[in-house]
């Protein structure tokens, strides 16, 4: 009896034994292909990442000179911060874009006030340029109508930031108004313009830390106040 | 080989298939829940606010300042739905209603910078107007 014991504790261990084996090494499969997946997502990240990156550098930056002499141009930005443009006398292209075109023009023919787009590697405060385009910059905003000058074709505005406006309308300037049934945009004149009404507009602005108050609008986009009380 | 004899091995081997599953399925246990990912991402829960009332609008392509070369571009992003999408340009403007809530536009580029405002005018006609500008640079520059 003893014997038979003996047999059955052994064939037991045994058994449980080597399945436990077996499973560990399973186990041990399962965890490299863990593993595996962990450094392929780790990898994966760091592309993204390189690409992301890549993307960046496409980036431009703008803004009025403030200074072009001695081999020296900077600008201001929209934030307000200097920054200085390197320039290569034979890498870095600069051109003057007037319409859909654009003419290739010297350093030399940069003068203060004028709206650069730079686009190069940037450190800190200073961009490497390997192109320059000179523009012109426009501002886009939108505000309701605080007061309507008939007689001077003028428009207060006061915009959603709360900054007080005025537009003069020229005859240059392209007036849409809003059909607030089919949402069609049509062409309206300055009689169509009420206090109350909202809206869209889009001027040019000629300098660095602008300080005018009143611009004259390139085009207007006219929301009725019916829009918003039907 | 005694009858005894083969009884007591054929009840040794189903023990030892019991213990050795009973053990497996154990350290499986364990090692699930001691699993972490590798970029330690935790879940956590996030109050859901009802973004329907509170007007908004994000442009989640093309970035902020982006270069680009070509003449036009695809807008897309997230505003309220139902609400009023005005998107203007010097070069263009759009109206649309916003009938979902993600749109996606495309919309013309002039050489040079492209100031582009959107703004979003939420349906209740209570809450205010809500704006968002983007530069985007249409530069030919691989010539």
């Amino acid at each position: 009896m003893k014997n038979k014991i003996l047999v059955f504790v052994m064939v037991a261990l045994f058994l449980s034994g080597s399945t436990i084996a077996k499973a560990q090494s399973k186990n041990a499969t399962a965890s490299s292909n863990i593993a595996e997946d962990e450094i392929q997502n780790f990898k994966d990240k760091i592309a993204s990442k390189v690409a992301e990156l890549t993307k960046q550098e496409q980036k431009a930056i703008s803004g009025f000179v403030v200074k072009n002499s001695s081999n020296q141009l900077s600008i201001i930005t929209d934030d307000n911060q200097t920054m200085q443009i390197k320039i290569d006398d034979i890498l870095t292209k600069i051109y003057q874009i007037n319409g859909a075109a654009k003419k290739e023009i010297k350093l030399a023919d940069i003068v203060k006030d004028d709206y650069l787009i730079v686009n190069g590697p940037t450190s800190d405060t200073t961009v490497t340029a390997n192109y320059i385009f000179v523009d012109e910059k426009y501002l886009v905003n939108v505000g309701k109508v605080t007061e309507v000058d008939k007689e001077n074709y003028s428009l207060k505005v006061m915009t959603l930031d709360k900054e007080a406006i005025g537009l003069d309308i020229e005859t240059a300037t392209k007036q849409l108004l809003l059909d607030i049934k089919t949402l069609e945009l049509n062409r309206a004149g300055f009689s169509k313009i009420k206090e109350g009404d909202t809206v869209h507009f889009v001027v040019k602005q000629k300098q660095a830390n602008n300080k005018e108050t009143t611009y004259s609008a390139v085009k207007i986009l006219i929301i009725p106040q019916e829009y918003f009380i039907k | 080989m005694k009858k005894e004899t083969i009884t007591a091995v054929s009840f040794g081997i189903i023990l030892g298939v019991i213990v050795a599953l009973f053990v497996i399925f154990q350290s499986k246990e364990k090692q699930l829940s001691k699993a972490k990912p590798i970029n330690n991402q935790t879940t956590t829960m996030t109050p859901k606010i009802k973004t329907n009332n509170i007007p908004f609008i994000e442009v989640t392509s093309p970035s902020d300042k982006v270069v680009v070369g070509s003449n036009s571009v695809v807008l897309k992003g997230k505003a309220n739905k139902n609400s009023l999408i005005v998107i203007q340009s010097p070069i263009k403007e759009l109206v649309f209603k916003n009938t979902k809530e993600e749109f996606s536009q495309e919309f013309p580029l002039a050489l040079g910078e492209n100031a582009i405002e959107l703004t979003n005018y939420p349906a209740d006609n209570t809450s205010s107007a809500v704006h968002k500008e983007l530069r985007i640079y249409y530069l030919e520059i691989n010539d």
